[in-house]
């Protein structure tokens, strides 16, 4: 079956989507967007993280290159973003994805290293990437931005801590701001909030966090998040912007649990 | 109970942070004010000496009780520091308002400097953090406190004054609200955001010229601007003991204008 390719000739620029089969969802959105037509600029903080994504890609038999830095560093991100354009001539779609996680002490306990550290590669780091791509996107008056929040950013996060929360909830408004401003130029700025994404490394620390096959079976990095990206990228989708969009199967409607939180997460609830 | 018996604030102790001015402040200082009257100790924070005193005297000379405490809060020993002056001084902290801010101008977002995005992360984000990382070390211990982050409408809605820098920290501010509320409810300690819409403060009404003014009533559903007194009043009911069960709020207070639709962005005349 031939995939219909709505994003032939567009350039592509993924964050944090290193790793190849080992990634989480930034692989999975760098593979989608090529299965969709996009040349894809693999962005992640090592040559080997994303020439696994790389390799993945041409084996589809579509074109990919590395960018390697840290998004966290607007140097490295201007720098990120003129080699995407000096190799491909543009730049059309920029996937704000990378981000840290994870465990972390509550916030009586919180270190500023940790603390700075998280919410310079969750926060910053979109900043700084959205602000390099709009200065190609606002002359050739066409761009697609798809930020990688996450449900922290209307709730709690499951697994982060209070940078997590902090950043993915500013990641919002990031998106809501930088949407309202630069519609006039053709672009739109888009925030996904998935929950419970299926991501290899996850997996393996905590099979318990995602599990089974039915209706509440985990989120597909390539097939559903990824789709969904490569949807809103679609040149005719001009009308959504601004959006926070769950990415979640609907389930996480439900009130919340502490006890459950706890139980499940392990993580440092302020005890 | 009649409703003037509840919001004593007697015996608590609050931090207000950009709280200088004095009759010349923002809403800082008229939160500051506020919180006094109803009762509580207030130390007045803001970045400079001169400016946190103007509040401070400004309190006192109502026959009340307030200390300037002047500090740069975005920067993580001095905001330790306050915190503990603030102990050593009154005892303890049970109010902390997170109401210093810094406001980035509407620059177009692929030409935001970034020094402005990192002093409004540090100022809008960071201190809320260390001022709160450090008051609930105290009020865990007491089992009471009330932290108040005062965001804007900007953390639900788009600005047209601010530019990202300001709508991305004003919000990240609502997420930290959030997270610190789940964690630290346990110890009656509740955590909650205010979120202001148009407020005519002294200082504002200095900045902008009156035709300015006029010109914003119209699109606010009230047909006027807020004053200081009724956010103030906000503040103070989530301040006081009554509000116990009332966390990881962000309420705005706007009149109704993020609630009405309109507000067209001007591309001709939208960015400095």
């Amino acid at each position: 079956m031939v995939e219909e390719r709505w994003l032939e000739g567009m350039i592509a620029l993924v964050t944090g989507a290193g790793r190849g089969e080992d990634g989480g969802g930034g692989a999975g959105i760098a593979r989608q967007l090529a299965r969709r037509g996009a040349r894809i600029a693999v962005n992640d903080i090592s040559e080997e993280f994303a020439m696994a994504t790389v390799e993945q890609i041409r084996q589809l038999g579509r074109e990919a290159i590395a960018v390697v830095g840290d998004v966290s560093d607007p140097n490295d991100a201007d720098r990120m973003v003129d080699e995407v354009v000096r190799y491909f001539g543009r730049i059309d779609i920029l996937v704000n994805n990378a981000a840290i996680s994870g465990l972390i002490p509550a916030v009586e306990r919180l270190s500023n290293e940790i603390w700075h550290h998280q919410l310079a590669v969750d926060l910053d780091g979109p900043f700084y990437m959205s602000r390099a791509a709009l200065r190609y996107m606002i002359p050739q008056r066409f761009g697609r931005i798809v930020n990688i929040s996450s449900f922290a950013a209307v709730r709690t996060g499951f697994v982060g801590g209070v940078t997590y929360t902090t950043a993915k909830t500013g990641l919002l408004g990031l998106t809501r701001q930088i949407a309202y401003e630069v519609a006039q130029y053709g672009i739109t700025v888009n925030a996904l909030m998935p929950t419970g994404l299926l991501n290899p490394r996850v997996l393996r620390l905590r099979p318990d966090w995602v599990q089974g096959e039915g209706p509440h079976r985990a989120i597909h990095p390539e097939e559903e998040l990824g789709w969904i990206v490569a949807y809103l990228c679609h040149p005719n989708m001009t009308a959504i912007s601004g959006a926070a969009i769950p990415v979640d199967r609907g389930v996480s409607n439900g009130i919340g649990d502490f006890a459950e939180l706890k139980r499940r997460s392990g993580k440092d609830t302020g005890d | 109970m009649a409703l003037g018996q509840l919001c004593d604030l007697s015996g608590l102790v609050a931090l207000v942070t950009g709280a200088g001015g004095g009759e010349r402040g923002g809403l800082g200082a008229a939160i500051a004010r506020v919180l006094a009257q109803a009762g509580a100790q207030v130390a007045v924070n803001d970045l400079t000496p001169e400016d946190a005193e103007a509040t401070a005297s400004m309190i006192r000379a109502l026959g009340l009780v307030a200390e300037a405490m002047p500090a740069d809060v975005a920067d993580p020993e001095q905001a330790d520091q306050l915190v503990t002056r603030v102990i050593e001084r009154f005892g303890k902290i049970d109010i902390l308002v997170n109401k210093a801010e810094h406001h980035s101008r509407a620059y177009r977002p692929d030409q935001i400097p970034t020094a402005e995005w990192q002093r409004s992360v540090a100022v809008n984000v960071h201190a809320p953090f260390y001022l709160s990382r450090a008051a609930v070390r105290d009020m865990r211990r007491r089992k009471f406190g009330r932290i108040i982050n005062v965001s804007n409408i900007a953390a639900i809605r788009a600005s047209v004054l601010h530019g990202t820098p300001y709508v991305a920290t004003k919000e990240a501010l609502y997420g930290f609200t959030r997270h610190l509320a789940t964690e630290v409810a346990q110890h009656g300690i509740t955590v909650n955001a205010i979120l202001p819409g148009f407020v005519l403060t002294p200082k504002l009404a200095a900045l902008w010229p009156d035709e300015r003014i006029a010109r914003l009533a119209p699109t606010i559903p009230a047909l006027r601007a807020g004053t200081p007194e009724e956010i103030a009043s906000l503040v103070v009911y989530l301040a006081s003991p009554e509000a116990g069960y009332l966390t990881g709020a962000a309420i705005p207070i706007d009149g109704a204008v993020s609630i009405v639709p309109g507000g067209r962005i001007d591309p001709d005349n939208c960015f400095v």
